[in-house]
């Protein structure tokens, strides 16, 4: 028994060692859209590219800001929208940033990724649990959002959800890759055109759930509905 | 390098299962050491057996992935749960004559004469087993470590942040720290469970070679000692079955519906299938272990309840040892 007790020591020490140096790693390598938003985490989660889009910043320390994380602008389109084409060191193309500006001060930012660079469990992993998760099916296609909530503006991030959500009786485990198509940090009016009149609370990546469903308010005029 | 690391392993186990103590060096019945190419010839042999298990697990996978190229865990599966049955069946073949080899060499009576012999022979006896296996527990222990390496890989994924991924929304919530402990306990319990499944298959060999006389009823009795672990084995397996997919894919559907009807049902099917069919191979991967904490409450502990169940079954390895000494002990008519 004596001899058991140490070879069990001497595996769990050994495993303990292990995980330790994944752990190691975890603590000193910053998430990958930690990195890409350049977020600044003593200015607050919302803080992208050295500026809070809370509408007191102005275009010009906009640019000055995006321009200093690596990001170059591209198209200007009419007064109030500003599109820059994202660079980083490597030169390589990970995507494209949009700034709306209101009167001049940038209100909400959008970072639109390339096809599968970022994934929902990219986005748990920078900004861990979401406030809210839910899917809405809307023009023939089935989407998801994640939602956090906080002090200055909120932080959206919409993707591509799985059609089995919408016809399955099964119950579906939300996938770490499923994949974003967009990603923003917004005031209230910037929250979309469609949603839900509650926020579903999140429940986590491997909790079976028959689906996020939600009262759906659409802000053209149209009366609440909610879909199965 | 090697002597020091032999001398510094010898030095942790008792006096009586060191090789050089008489009684070991006579059950081992080795006295002189094998020849460099004799050693050679036998590593050439176990590297041949290896690569042909490994070649027939990449053909078995092949045939039940989902992958379009089956992954190392697949491929290891098969030959993995083939070694460990195989070394049991061996552990019990060893151990349940041991009684009557003794016999047969005439020494039993004076044996039973002396002090300590027979309970000492018995655990000699027992733990030549790990001797004599050390070849196929050093490729299962290989095995298992690549499970490991590739599990550890995984956690890597996410900027190392795979875990919080996986504890997000069970219940109950715990902490990452905590999960890295339970994580560790499981692959403790994953790395020593074949040494001690080996240890249990030896003990229950050594008990039966107690009761059974006669070579007859030596070989029903081994038979049927075989039969029952086979039945264990393959039992257990099937159970794991009805709840796990394939390596890697995570659970089925029917886990979370049987943990909603009946917790203890969900629970026996892991553990048993994880004690007795090798089951652990295909839970220990993220994915798999991550669908449990989330279908079953409390799933999360289920690394350090097998880690528990492990050692369970250590201790009633060495109480069987010890009983099998005590009754062989027993003064009797013949």
């Amino acid at each position: 028994m004596w001899f058991l007790s140490k070879l069990t020591t001497s595996v769990l020490l050994f495993n303990a060692i292990l995980l330790g140096g994944v752990f190691t790693y975890r603590n000193i390598t910053p998430p990958y859209l930690e990195q890409t938003l350049v977020i600044d985490k003593a200015c607050g989660m919302e803080c992208w590219f050295g500026f809070i889009a809370n509408g007191q910043t102005v275009r010009k320390d906009i640019r000055t800001a995006i321009e200093e994380a690596g990001a170059q602008p591209i198209n200007t389109r009419g007064t109030n929208m500003r599109f820059i084409q994202y660079k980083n060191t490597s030169n390589q193309t990970l995507g494209t940033i949009s700034v709306e500006l209101e009167n001049g001060y940038g209100i909400n930012v959008c970072f639109f990724p390339t096809p599968s660079t970022v994934t929902i469990g990219d986005v748990y992993a920078t900004f861990g649990a979401p406030d809210s998760f839910w899917v809405y099916y809307f023009r023939g296609r089935p989407n998801f959002e994640v939602l956090y909530e906080y002090d200055n503006a909120y932080v959206l991030a919409r993707g591509d959800a799985k059609i089995d959500w919408f016809f399955s009786e099964k119950s579906q485990r939300v996938g770490f890759d499923l994949r974003i198509n967009e990603i923003c940090t917004l005031q209230e009016s910037g929250l979309g055109d469609i949603r839900p009149l509650e926020y579903p609370s999140w429940r986590g990546f491997n909790v079976p759930i028959l689906a996020y469903q939600a009262d759906v308010y659409i802000s053209d005029g149209l009366d609440p509905f909610s879909f199965q | 390098m090697f002597n020091a690391l032999s001398k510094f392993g010898y030095r942790q186990i008792p006096s009586w299962a060191h090789p050089s103590h008489p009684i070991m060096r006579t059950v081992l019945g080795r006295s002189n050491r094998l020849k460099w190419s004799r050693r050679i010839f036998l590593w050439l042999i176990l590297l041949l057996v290896t690569t042909a298990a490994i070649a027939a697990g990449y053909i078995i996978a092949g045939t039940t992935t989902e992958n379009t190229e089956p992954t190392i865990s697949e491929i290891l599966y098969w030959p993995l749960v083939g070694a460990q049955t195989l070394a049991m069946i061996l552990a019990i073949a060893m151990t349940t004559n041991a009684v009557n080899i003794e016999r047969q060499k005439q020494t039993w009576d004076s044996l039973k004469l002396s002090l300590a012999g027979v309970g000492l022979t018995l655990r000699a006896r027992w733990a030549a087993v790990f001797y004599r296996l050390s070849w196929l527990l050093f490729v299962i222990t290989i095995g298992r470590l690549v499970y490991i390496g590739i599990l550890l890989d995984d956690m890597t994924e996410f900027q190392g942040r795979a875990l919080d991924l996986r504890i997000s929304g069970i219940t109950p919530s715990v902490s990452l720290d905590l999960t890295v402990i339970i994580i560790s306990l499981h692959m403790t319990a994953f790395v020593i469970q074949p040494f001690v499944a080996v240890a249990l298959a030896a003990a229950a060999g050594l008990v039966v070679s107690v009761f059974m006389r006669g070579r007859g009823v030596m070989i029903l009795g081994l038979g049927l000692l075989i039969a029952l672990r086979l039945l264990i084995t393959v039992g257990s397996i099937l159970l794991g079955n009805s709840v796990l997919e394939n390596i890697g894919l995570g659970v089925k559907p029917e886990l979370a519906e049987i943990a909603n009807e009946n917790t203890v049902d969900a629970w026996y099917r892991l553990i048993l299938s994880s004690a007795e069919g090798d089951q652990m191979l295909k839970i220990l991967n993220l994915d798999t272990l991550g669908q449990i904490w989330a279908d079953i409450d409390y799933g999360i502990y289920l690394g350090a309840i097998m880690l528990i169940v492990v050692l369970v079954e250590a201790i009633l390895a060495n109480m069987l040892v010890i009983f099998a000494a005590w009754r062989a002990s027993k003064p009797t008519n013949d």
